[in-house]
């Protein structure tokens, strides 16, 4: 039902999500922003279970913060997506596992941009692409036919375009806008909602 | 509460000290310390949580998981059967809900009240298990006080709606179903406020509404009782101005606190979003944003003046607010509700015919409309239709409404435009 995606390119990360928050049959919102920022440079994108997803979004958004007021700087994209991943499985096999799908975005000033792609069994890859939701079964050979790894920005929201008219072609939900940002050296930038209004 | 005390429910290591606020104290490295433990009398560290004492208490043995929940059986179906809505215009928040109380095929009662006040400012609708619903408003209710008792001003919208989300979730998993919309006004920072309006001047043809000896004295009174704060006294024009500089000055101070010592301490359950306004962190600022950008470009509602965008955009500003709390953990902000068997329906009323710029008499008539409607289709939905209207002055109540009579007096009303259709029909031939 929710859908994720994240591309990666030389120096940025561009990152999607849907918008609709629905229960049962029915959209209860239409504008429901599905990205967490964990610090300046990192996007968490968390769908799943309804409650668990800010439930454990949030967790780790507060963590990551505490961690930077302790030590003075901030976690790296590579240590927050272990340490998301750490408290994924740790909960695993508790009495009340999480019931999430992540992608966890980010530029480190030392090892560039980086995209982590991490679901509800706690299992985690850094990827160049990476997508969530029923969506993903469409749109992930699009990604892996058309992705080069010295995309353009302009090609890479190009390539964002691509799938989400593939979504809107084929996929049996409407899943009518999608929020977009972009991080990159200078931090996260939000872009045009997708699909862009009718003129 | 008193019957706890009665049963014995409350330990006193569990209660928490009166003067110190509710926190979750989660330290990074540590395990979560689980829930269930609390069950056994242990504690998270130094945290005591008025919330732990409400978490199902299984002893610490082992256990399998929700095998263990499922073997007690509820000896009847719970049913969710409801109609219950809110939404934002421009003049406030409208909270309407129907009044019946199914389980499985029987109406176990025709007059429930589904809109309880939890204060002032801020009304609760109430759907899923009609138990789980009004202890669970009761307690929304008890700290939603004792945060005002705490801090001097009440606890925003959005702060409540995240303290209750909060206190829902050890209980994911297990039978319990609330599903609560949450309708109230926020007071705001100081700086931009709503435009105060003299409550009793009603220009428009609203019929029964309670007026002075109804629920809006009630909520009058409320505010006088807690005569020491002077946030509170919102109706009286010359201390409103002292009230909003008080609570200026108290929200630096609280402000200056919170960026030292007290952020070592993590999330804490009972922040208000100006409380995290103030934090170092800006997450909520990526979300609002978002959320604030979508409502721009989204919405369709070009009339709304600059002054209106600034009300429903900028969460310190004040103004009308709605939050949706389910207990599977969703916490959703919105302008339009529809919680129960009944929404669909409700949803498809409500949608053709709301816009920010509704006046008062519309909006009520549109909702009640939209009830009207959900209760003629879902079986599970009746009897009669409560309206509740909450601006800044607090909340009102209309007279309850039976719905059977609007039904005959529609039938009337098509009989009587058929009768005249044929007529013009006869004198055309």
């Amino acid at each position: 039902m929710e859908y994720l995606i994240g591309i990666q390119g030389p120096d940025f990360v561009l990152v999607a999500a849907d918008t609709v928050a629905a229960s049962s049959i029915i959209q209860m919102k239409h504008d429901y922003d599905k990205m967490f920022k964990l610090s300046e440079k990192i996007l968490l994108l968390c769908v799943g279970e309804a409650g668990d997803t800010v439930q454990f979004a949030e967790y780790i958004q507060k963590n990551v913060q505490l961690y930077k007021m302790r030590n003075g700087y901030e976690l790296s994209p590579a240590a927050a997506a272990n340490f998301t991943r750490k408290n994924l499985a740790d909960y695993l096999r508790s009495r009340t596992p999480y019931h999430v799908n992540l992608l966890l975005a980010g530029f480190d000033e030392a090892d560039g941009p980086s995209l982590y792609y991490m679901d509800y069994l706690s299992a985690l890859a850094k990827a160049p692409f990476a997508a969530h939701g029923y969506g993903a079964f469409l749109t992930l050979s699009i990604l892996d036919r058309y992705y080069r790894p010295d995309l353009s920005r302009d090609e890479a929201v190009d390539l964002l375009k691509k799938c989400v008219e593939e979504l809107n072609k084929r996929f049996i939900l409407n899943l009518k806008s999608f929020s977009v940002r972009l991080i990159d050296r200078e931090g996260i930038h939000d872009l045009e909602r997708l699909p862009l209004p009718q003129q | 509460m008193a019957l706890q005390d009665v049963c014995g429910i409350r330990k006193p290591p569990v209660y928490p000290r009166w003067n110190s606020p509710a926190l979750f104290s989660m330290l990074v490295g540590d395990t979560m310390p689980h829930f269930d433990e609390v069950g056994g009398g242990h504690l998270l560290q130094e945290c005591s949580s008025p919330l732990q004492l409400y978490v199902p208490s299984l002893n610490g043995k082992d256990f399998l998981s929700s095998s263990y929940l499922s073997s007690v059986r509820p000896p009847f179906s719970l049913c969710h059967g409801t109609t219950t809505l809110g939404f934002v215009f421009q003049d406030g928040v409208i909270a309407a809900a129907d009044s019946r109380a199914s389980c499985s095929g029987l109406i176990a009662c025709p007059a429930v009240q589904k809109i309880m006040p939890v204060h002032s400012h801020l009304v609760v609708t109430t759907s899923g298990s009609g138990a789980d619903c009004m202890l669970w408003q009761r307690i929304l209710a008890r700290e939603c006080r004792l945060y005002h008792l705490r801090n001097h001003r009440r606890l925003s919208v959005g702060g409540a709606a995240k303290l209750l989300a909060y206190m829902l979730h050890p209980f994911k998993g297990t039978e319990l179903c609330v599903a609560l919309t949450l309708c109230g006004w926020d007071e705001g920072r100081g700086g931009a406020s709503p435009p105060v309006e003299d409550l009793w001047v009603m220009e428009e043809k609203v019929t029964g509404w309670g007026g002075e000896e109804g629920c809006g004295s009630k909520g009058r009174k409320e505010t006088r009782e807690c005569a020491g704060q002077a946030c509170e006294r919102e109706g009286e024009g010359e201390a409103a101005g002292e009230a909003r500089t008080e609570a200026d000055e108290e929200q630096t101070a609280l402000g200056q606190e919170a960026s030292g010592v007290e952020e070592e301490l993590g999330a804490k359950a009972e922040r208000t979003e100006s409380e995290r306004e103030e934090d170092a962190t800006h997450s909520r600022r990526v979300e609002d944003g978002g959320l604030s950008r979508a409502s721009t470009t989204e919405s369709s509602r070009a009339g709304a003046t600059a002054a209106e965008q600034e009300v429903r955009q900028e969460p310190w500003a004040g103004g009308p607010r709605l939050y949706y709390v389910c207990s599977d953990g969703t916490c959703l902000q919105g302008e339009l509700f529809s919680v129960g068997s009944g929404s669909p329906y409700a949803y498809s009323v409500l949608d053709c015919g709301l816009r920010w710029g509704l006046s008062l008499s519309e909006a009520v008539s549109l909702a009640r409309e939209a009830v009207y409607r959900a209760t003629h289709r879902d079986a599970y939905s009746g009897n009669c239709v409560d309206v509740f209207y909450i601006n800044s002055q607090g909340w009102r109540c209309r007279e309850r409404e039976d719905l059977r009579e609007e039904y005959y007096r529609e039938k009337e009303k098509r009989k009587m435009r058929q009768g005249e259709q044929e007529k013009c029909g006869m004198k055309h031939k």
